[in-house]
């Protein structure tokens, strides 16, 4: 067998079950941040959104063991949205009070 | 003797379906902020319609996609190996946990719209601010009916894929599903966790 071990393989059962453990774990988290004062717990609500959608596109998307042109415009498209967002809340980062 | 796939190596039709995926999280994405802005410059009245949804519904609905998405997951994997029967059933498995979560969102519909949440000239809401609440139940059922359309979309693919159960259709079917998924892991924190109680 020549090549990368992993090839298209769609990953172990463990690293599945971890993973979607986790994810679970991560909804029952959704919990914590109305605790928490509202600016700040939208920010960590959607942070965990964030680090769960992650989690689905390296363990379910098979991101893990895709091609690097697939993991490159992944990667674009996460980028592009890190700026959408970063330069639409700059703005009340910099409101004065 | 054949080998493997390297991981360099680029099927067209995954690579395709990510582009699909990519072009459709660029658009909603910018939808997603918008709600979120939102969110934040009507505080108290998204929060006072937030408190009519269900919380629990929504949360099972949550978890519905997240097996969901395992189940999916489950089936290309079988597929993969060659266990065609096994895919068969994990894909309609996926399916079904897509139709219960379509279901449990009508009974939540069904429940706005008795209450009179549903926006237009028949919408009431007690509380002097009904106007930005009005706004919360318009992003509220828009993106809700999106999502809906789109998993719907999912479970025709889903199920056309389960037909022949072969690896990379359902390989490329489980990108969409899961794409999806990524999309109500963001609309539930903002329309359903900050809520405000007591309030119709």
């Amino acid at each position: 067998m020549t090549g990368s071990a992993r090839g298209t393989r769609h990953g172990g059962r463990r690293i599945h079950l971890v993973g979607s453990v986790l994810l679970l774990a991560l909804l029952a988290a959704v919990c914590v941040p109305p605790l928490l004062p509202a600016g700040i717990g939208l920010a960590v609500s959607l942070s965990l959104a964030t680090f769960k959608a992650g989690l689905v596109a390296w363990f379910y998307m098979g991101l893990r063991d895709a091609d690097r042109g697939t993991v490159v415009t992944a990667a674009a498209v996460a980028m592009v949205l890190v700026i959408l967002v970063w330069l639409t809340f700059t703005d009340y980062a910099t409101r004065s009070a | 003797m054949p080998t493997a796939p390297t991981r360099t190596e680029a099927s067209p039709a995954v690579h395709g379906v990510w582009l699909f995926v990519g072009s459709e999280s660029l658009l909603l994405g910018a939808a997603l902020v918008a709600l979120a802005v939102l969110r934040v410059e009507h505080a108290g009245a998204f929060a006072r319609g937030a408190g009519t949804l269900s919380l629990p519904l929504g949360a099972t609905n949550t978890a519905m996609l997240l097996l969901s998405s395992m189940a999916m997951v489950w089936s290309v994997r079988a597929c993969e190996r060659g266990a065609i029967r096994r895919g068969r059933w994990a894909a309609l498995a996926t399916a079904g946990l897509g139709l219960v979560f379509l279901g449990i969102k009508l009974l939540e519909y069904r429940h706005s719209i008795e209450a009179g949440h549903l926006p237009g000239p028949g919408f009431r809401f007690g509380a002097d601010d009904a106007a930005p609440v009005e706004l919360f139940f318009v992003c509220y059922f828009t993106f809700t009916a999106l999502h809906a359309l789109h998993l719907l979309v999912g479970i025709g693919l889903v199920g056309w894929a389960a037909w022949r159960a072969e690896h990379q259709r359902m390989h490329c079917v489980g990108i969409y599903w899961h794409a999806v998924d990524v999309v109500w892991i963001y609309l539930f924190p903002l329309l359903y966790v900050y809520r405000a109680e007591g309030v119709s």
